[in-house]
């Protein structure tokens, strides 16, 4: 049952995942978040009751913001963004720890932009997930964040 | 006594069924609320375990139906949700449910099996 369970706790974090990547090529399409926030959902419920507190935790964290931002009627922001990924990291260890062993997470790769140039931000944003890119652009991070890739 | 639970998350069935098979309680499950709905208006149930949130068909809006129907309409209800906000409680408490379990819960000290015997009691009573 408990490997069950961390199997299919890695099925969603790649659902999440998905959706984050989705949420940043598409902002404005609010099925992303809702898609986001059902799958931490599910973790928030389920994870504690194997003994993961730490991932129903972070999973409780992201669900609370996408709730916010639902509410608010807003798209995600950058910086909301960069931390529900640091979160999925984050959850990744700790089923790593609980014995997931490989998690699945066919991540993307993750491209960090540091230039203040509209033109070099709009060139990378074109970059759609098909060619494997998830463009991250400094500007949008928090103030003295820096992703760890 | 024979519980059933309506939850869209197969790992709270199986969780939730161990700790109740372990205690004797019969147990028959739906991941698909509209399947659950189904299931409570056909089978022979006691009380129903239902989770709050759901796509398709929601724990309140199925709670509503079961309230409906002539063949569900006492059946006891204990509420399973995630949404353990203050308010969220509070609304739920106001709904005609027998219980509310906060998830996540601890299946060694499972709430459940109390929430459940208090609902098949009261049933019992006719309260």
């Amino acid at each position: 049952m408990h490997h069950a369970f961390l199997v299919a706790a890695g099925e969603r974090l790649d659902a999440m995942e998905r959706a984050l990547d989705a949420m940043h090529r598409h902002p404005d399409e609010v099925e992303h978040l809702q898609s986001f926030s059902s799958e931490c959902h599910r973790l928030t419920g389920a994870a504690a009751s194997y003994g993961l507190v730490a991932v129903s935790d972070a999973a409780a964290h992201a669900e609370a913001e996408c709730d916010r931002f639902a509410r608010a009627g807003e798209s995600p922001d950058g910086e909301a963004r960069h931390r529900w990924r640091e979160l999925l990291r984050e959850m990744r260890s700790h089923l790593a720890a609980a014995g997931a062993g490989v998690v699945t997470g066919q991540r993307m790769i993750r491209l960090l932009c540091v230039d203040d140039d509209p033109a070099t931000e709009a060139s990378l944003q074109l970059l759609d997930a098909d060619s494997a890119f998830v463009v991250e652009l400094s500007n949008q991070l928090p103030e003295g964040a820096l992703p760890i890739y | 006594m024979r519980v059933l639970i309506i939850d869209d998350d197969p790992n709270i069935i199986a969780l939730a069924s161990f700790a109740l098979r372990g205690r004797g309680i019969e147990v028959i499950a739906s991941t698909v609320p509209s399947e659950g709905l189904r299931i409570a208006q056909s089978e022979n149930v006691d009380a129903i375990l239902l989770d709050l949130v759901m796509p398709e068909l929601d724990g309140r809006a199925l709670f509503a139906q079961l309230r409906e129907n002539e063949s569900t309409r006492e059946l006891p209800v204990v509420f399973m949700t995630a949404k353990n906000s203050q308010s969220e409680m509070a609304a739920l408490h106001e709904l005609d449910a027998r219980g509310v379990i906060a998830k996540p819960f601890d299946p060694a000290d499972w709430p459940a099996r109390s929430s459940l015997t208090l609902a098949l009691r009261s049933r019992r009573l006719g309260q």
